[in-house]
This record gives C-alpha cells, sequence and structure tokens, in this order.
C-alpha cells in the first residue's frame, strides 16, 4: 500500500433497530429483529413486512432539529449524519466532503403530489420538491452546514458502498482531508410497488441464505460515516473506530435484475476489494453480505464466496434485520462492520431454516462475541453494480 | 373466443408487452419456445406476462415459478387461460 | 485529458468528432429510434429500454467502437463514469403512470426507476467488467466529475475511460459521451471543470 489509511472517525445510524448507534449495537448483540408490519408510516401495505424506522417525520424532524416538511429521506439522513459529526468530533470549523447516496430521494414527497403531476403533464415533476435524487444531498449539506465538495450517488442497492469507496479514495488521493459518506432512503409507496411487481419480497419475514428463501423485506434507514486521513485523525488526537482498509466495484454485465450464475461481478468486486486492502482471504473474520433474501442473490452471492473462500469464513446477512435500505445498505452494514470490529461482536442471520442446496456453507445464526479485526462488506445493485468494502482494525 | 382467434391476440399482445419491435404477430409460432433460444425472453418479461394475464384475462398467478410452464409458448398460454379465464 | 474520441447526441445532433452521424429531431421517442438505426446495431434488447437507457447506450455506442477499433481491454480494462441530470425521471413518471392507469405496477417500467441502469445496459452490451460510477450533477461541466475520472483512473485494473452526460425528461434530451485512452494524461487538463470538449 502506498497510499495514506483511511481512518474511520465517527459513525451515524438510523434503521428499524433503532436509533443511533447504541440502539444498533445492543439490537445486533441481542439478535434482535426490526421486521414487521408498519406501525407508523401511513402506506397501503398492511399485510406486508418491513423494516420500517419506528418514528414519525415529526419525530424525526424533532431528533433533527428542523422543520418537519421535507422527504422522510432527508430527515432519516441528517439525523444519521448529526450523529456521525458528532461522533468524530467534527465541527463547523471543519471542510467536510458530502458523498451521499440515495435511490428514493425525494419521492415520499413527490408522491404528495402526484395528483399534481397527472393532471399537469409529466412536466409537472420537475416541480415536485426534491424528487430529483440529487436534492436530499444538497438538503443534507445546507442543514448540517457542510461547505465541502456536494456529490449524490446513485448505483441502486450498492450506492452508500460506492459512496464510501469514493470517499476513501477521496482521502488518499489527497484531494481531501475529511469526507461524511453513506446513504439514505426513507420507505415509499413507489418502490414498494415497484419490488412487489418483481417478486421480490418474501409475504412473511425474510430468510436470507436459505434454502426456502422467499424475497426481500424492504427497510428502511440511514447511515454516515466520518473518512479521515489517518495521520490527521492522530494529529488532533482522535483514535480511529476502524479503517477503510480496502473498496472495489466491478460490473457482472450479465442483467439487469439477476446476478449471473457464478457470481462473477461479485466475485471479482470481492476478490478486487481484499487486493485493495492488501489482505489475503484468510484474513477475514466476518463477512457482512449483502443477502436480500431473493433466490437469485443470496444463491449467486453464496456461489461466490465459495469460490474466493477455501473456508468461509462467518457470514450474515444484517438485512434480516433491518430489511433492505437500498441505497442506504452499504453505509448502515458498514457501520454493522465498524460496530463488531469494535464491540467484538459477530451479528446473527435471523430465521435461517436449512443450507442452500449444493453449498458447503451456512450462515451465523446467533450472534456472539469474538475477536473481529477483518470484516467483508458487499452490496450488489440492479444494473450489475457489485461492491465491496474491506474494513479492518489495523491500518 | 377461439381458441385461434385468443392466440392471434395473445401474440399482438405479448409484443406490445414486452416491446419486441422488431417482431410481428406472424413470427411468433404458437408452439413456438419464447424463453431462452426461443423468442429471447428473461426474467423481467416472464414477470410482464404475469401482468398481462391480469390485466387482460384477469388470472393471477402468485407463484412466478408456476410461471415457467405456463409461458412456455402460446399455446400453452392459451390453453391456460382457457382452463382458468372467467 | 483530451479524449480521443467525443460523441454529442441532441435534437437534431448526432454525431462522433464532429461528424454528423445522424441528425435525430425531436421528439425523443422517434428521435432516438432514429439514431439507432443510423447505428445499424441490430440490438433488440435495445426496443425494451426506457428513453433514458437508450439514450445513454446510444452516446456511447460510436466511442465504445472507436474503443474496440483501438484494441481496448472492454471487458477487464474500462470504466465508466455516468453524469446524470434527469437520473430516471421519465421511468419515475411512467412506473406511477401505469400504477394510476391500471392499478398494476410494470415490473419492466419499474426496473428502470433506477439512474444507473443505463450504465448496466451499456456493460451488457459491451461487456464491460470494470469499475462504474454514477453520479446526480447538474450539468456536463462539474468539477467533480473531473475528480471522479481522475480517481477512476488511479484503479490500477483501468487503462480505459467512458465518460458519459445525459439529460432527459419530456421533451428535452442531450447527451454526450468520451473516451478517454491509457496514454491520456489525468493531470493535462487545460479546463479542470469538465471532461467534454466545448467544441462539438
Amino acid at each position: 500500500m502506498n497510499h495514506p489509511p483511511v481512518a474511520i472517525t465517527g459513525i451515524g445510524a438510523i434503521s428499524a433497530l433503532g436509533t443511533g448507534t447504541a440502539a444498533q449495537l445492543e439490537a445486533l448483540r441481542a439478535g434482535r429483529s426490526g421486521i414487521g408490519h408498519l406501525t407508523h408510516l401511513q402506506l397501503p401495505f398492511p399485510e406486508l413486512w418491513f423494516g420500517e424506522v419506528k418514528a414519525t417525520n415529526t419525530d424525526l424532524a424533532a431528533l433533527a432539529g428542523v422543520d418537519p416538511d421535507r422527504s422522510r429521506t432527508v430527515l432519516l439522513g441528517l439525523v444519521a449524519a448529526q450523529e456521525a459529526l458528532r461522533d468524530a468530533g467534527i465541527g463547523a470549523d471543519t471542510v467536510v466532503d458530502l458523498l451521499s447516496a440515495s435511490t428514493v430521494g425525494g419521492m415520499d414527497r413527490s408522491e404528495a403530489f402526484a395528483t399534481g403531476w397527472m393532471t399537469g403533464g409529466v412536466d409537472g415533476i420537475d416541480r415536485a420538491p426534491g424528487h430529483a435524487v440529487g436534492d436530499h444531498a444538497l438538503q443534507l449539506a445546507r442543514h448540517l452546514g457542510l461547505r465541502g465538495l456536494v456529490t449524490t450517488l446513485s448505483t441502486a442497492c450498492s450506492s452508500s458502498a460506492n459512496a464510501l469507496m469514493l470517499g476513501a479514495w477521496l482521502i488518499r488521493s489527497g484531494r481531501a482531508e475529511v469526507v461524511l459518506a453513506g446513504g439514505t432512503d426513507a420507505l415509499c409507496r413507489f418502490t414498494t410497488a415497484g419490488f412487489r411487481a418483481l417478486s421480490a419480497m418474501d409475504g412473511t419475514p425474510c430468510r436470507p441464505f436459505s434454502a426456502d428463501r422467499g424475497g426481500m423485506n424492504l427497510g428502511e434507514g440511514a447511515a454516515y460515516l466520518v473518512l479521515e486521513r489517518a495521520d490527521r485523525a492522530a494529529a488532533r488526537g482522535r483514535t480511529p473506530l476502524a479503517y477503510l482498509a480496502g473498496a472495489a466495484n466491478t460490473n457482472d454485465a450479465h442483467h439487469q435484475t439477476a446476478t449471473s450464475p457464478d457470481g462473477e461481478g461479485p466475485y471479482q468486486a470481492m476478490r478486487a476489494a481484499l487486493e485493495d486492502a492488501g489482505r489475503a482471504p484468510e484474513a477475514v473474520d466476518l463477512i457482512n453480505a449483502h443477502g436480500t433474501g431473493t433466490d437469485n442473490n443470496d444463491g449467486t452471492e453464496q456461489v461466490a464466496m465459495e469460490r474466493l473462500f477455501a473456508t468461509v469464513p462467518p457470514f450474515v446477512s444484517t438485512k434480516s434485520a433491518t430489511g433492505h435500505t437500498l441505497a442506504a445498505a452499504g453505509a448502515l452494514e458498514a457501520v454493522f462492520s465498524v460496530l463488531a470490529i469494535r464491540h467484538g461482536v459477530v451479528p446473527a442471520n435471523l430465521r435461517f431454516t436449512a443450507p442452500i442446496e449444493g453449498s458447503r456453507s451456512a450462515p451465523n445464526t446467533a450472534p456472539r462475541e469474538a475477536r473481529v479485526a477483518t470484516v467483508l462488506s458487499t452490496s450488489f445493485g440492479f444494473g450489475g453494480n457489485d461492491s465491496a468494502l474491506v474494513l479492518t482494525a489495523t491500518p | 373466443m377461439d381458441a385461434q382467434a385468443l392466440k392471434q391476440q395473445l401474440k399482438a399482445q405479448i409484443i406490445e408487452q414486452l416491446n419486441l419491435e422488431e417482431v410481428k404477430v406472424d413470427d411468433i409460432g404458437d408452439d413456438q419456445v419464447l424463453f431462452g433460444e426461443g423468442l429471447g425472453l428473461d426474467s423481467i418479461d416472464a414477470l410482464e406476462l404475469i401482468v398481462l394475464l391480469e390485466r387482460h384475462y384477469g388470472i393471477k398467478i402468485t407463484d412466478p415459478k408456476q410461471g415457467q410452464t405456463v409461458f412456455r409458448s402460446v399455446n400453452t398460454m392459451a390453453e391456460f387461460i382457457q382452463s382458468h379465464g372467467k | 485529458m483530451t479524449p480521443i474520441a467525443h460523441s454529442r447526441l441532441s435534437p437534431g445532433v448526432f454525431t462522433l468528432n464532429g461528424t454528423l452521424l445522424a441528425a435525430p429531431s425531436a421528439p425523443p421517442v422517434e428521435a432516438l429510434r432514429a439514431a439507432y438505426q443510423a447505428l445499424a446495431m441490430d440490438y433488440p434488447k435495445f426496443h425494451k429500454m426506457d428513453l433514458a437507457a437508450k439514450l445513454t447506450v446510444l452516446v456511447a455506442e460510436p466511442v465504445l467502437r472507436v474503443a474496440r477499433d483501438r484494441g481496448a481491454d472492454l471487458a477487464e480494462g474500462t470504466a465508466v463514469l455516468a453524469l446524470s441530470r434527469s437520473g430516471s425521471g421519465s421511468s419515475d413518471v411512467e412506473h406511477w403512470r401505469v400504477r394510476q392507469d391500471t392499478g398494476l405496477a410494470s415490473p419492466a417500467v419499474f426496473v428502470y426507476t433506477l439512474p444507473n441502469i443505463g450504465v448496466g445496459e451499456l456493460t451488457i452490451r459491451h461487456g464491460i467488467h470494470g469499475p462504474s460510477l454514477c453520479l446526480m450533477t447538474d450539468g456536463p461541466h462539474s468539477a467533480e466529475s473531473v475528480m471522479a475520472a481522475r480517481l477512476l483512473r488511479r484503479d490500477p485494473r483501468v487503462r480505459w475511460l467512458v465518460c458519459l452526460w445525459s439529460d432527459i425528461f419530456a421533451a428535452r434530451f442531450e447527451a454526450q459521451a468520451v473516451l478517454f485512452g491509457p496514454d491520456d494524461d489525468p493531470t493535462n487538463q487545460a479546463d479542470p471543470t469538465t471532461l467534454f470538449p466545448s467544441t462539438p
């Protein structure tokens, strides 16, 4: 490695498991699930299972200290981003670049304006406040008082993993000293109806990596991490929580929604991320898998893991607890990876029933304590966009 | 509707629903395999065909795997519609 | 960076390195079909894409043909940087409209309600396995896009880089693509705010 190490000096998260990283840790340790029917959101899907953040927009706005009249995506993002900056001890005097990911953007709000566009013609969507997916990052930067670069990434379910990758590159190249990177997505009709049309939703709480898995549960949430040049963190007396030692992105180039049968894209992403981190596969203590619970994803992901690892290390899909938080997932799972390293906890892959036929590995099914020094965290998106991050205890 | 008319209608609906712009009704054989090497349809097309059946014929397929047999060819689709239709 | 190839696709203009390939007039549906025919692509899957993905695939096609002619390793050594203003706006509206009109969402429409799906189509068509990034920007000229392009080039696997700009919504559409080769030094940038030449 000939580049400066990238330290993680702050983390923030909100998900179905709770508000704040302490709540996430407590739930991961207890093996608690956040999956259930909706209780706070007014959406017409009483029969479906979700990883809902148990807070109304008014609750979230109060937490974030802003007016609630805005997208839930922005409100969730603000709560997580504020926690991350606070955790890192970063104040308004520091120039921070924001790399933020979202797929939903202000879609939940646009829905409220939908009748208007329908009657006013499609041109009206340009007037739906906050619809453009990039708008959420501008709102975040404004409310957080950030003065650096503001960029929105959108590569489906790998979006925030790519935000973290780009953040690491910025710091390594010397173009930035402090980056706030992550993602946010709220539940809304738009994505729920879409994934239901794709027959991608389990009618019961999801069972990732199980032979009888039936699809995903949609979730919502936000997570942000403060990335900082390690020598800068040291100079201001901060001990890094962990390091973002490696990252890679590849394209599967097979199909819009399905990964190739041999898991080539995921395999290459994991292999390249470990190479980038200067780590051998044997060094990996935990894989925080993408594990959506769909037939295609989990089957091909496990094939890819078994190609890369002679013995597959403990692996889990924490989406069994949070639901699939789409663009937020990569960052949320990076936060879980940091918690695993800091607190020596291997989370559980909940509701696992039986191994996938033909596989020679199975996920970790109960939370346990263990030394975790190296985590491989994966995120694979529609469009064949595959990313892997390597998070470590030491540079 | 007689079987032949139903098949012609199905072919037109398949072409429209799946945006098979360079395919004409007469290009699709009654027994031609629709997926893979046949007409080259994929998993998203299969889901669209589920929507087509529900929208035009009021028939719901809840298990996408059932689609694999139903959507083998225009013949199998027509038989399925005639045995399940309202 | 001086690109090896530069294509542009907008109402009345489809060019490669300033040479007119076609003159597709609006509206976009017909214009993009005309551009497709001008390229003689013979790619039936094209017709299944939404307008944003079609625009991405079309504008990239001429520069990727140049890359292939120059012996580029499209499979392993090529990265894609996509910049988009409209993202998936057109399909977002269509997804909503279909659901409103029929009570049922269309799977094939929903798949395209993501800004990176056009890049997905591009990587499938050309078998590109290298890294890609999709950024939402207000225009083709933005310092962050130059930064992202330079960072992508630091990946040791990347020798060729394709950068795309696109914007398509309702009646408006505009796209550009540029190709950078292995010998193009990213630091030799006269104008640090853009990847795209200002001349056609």
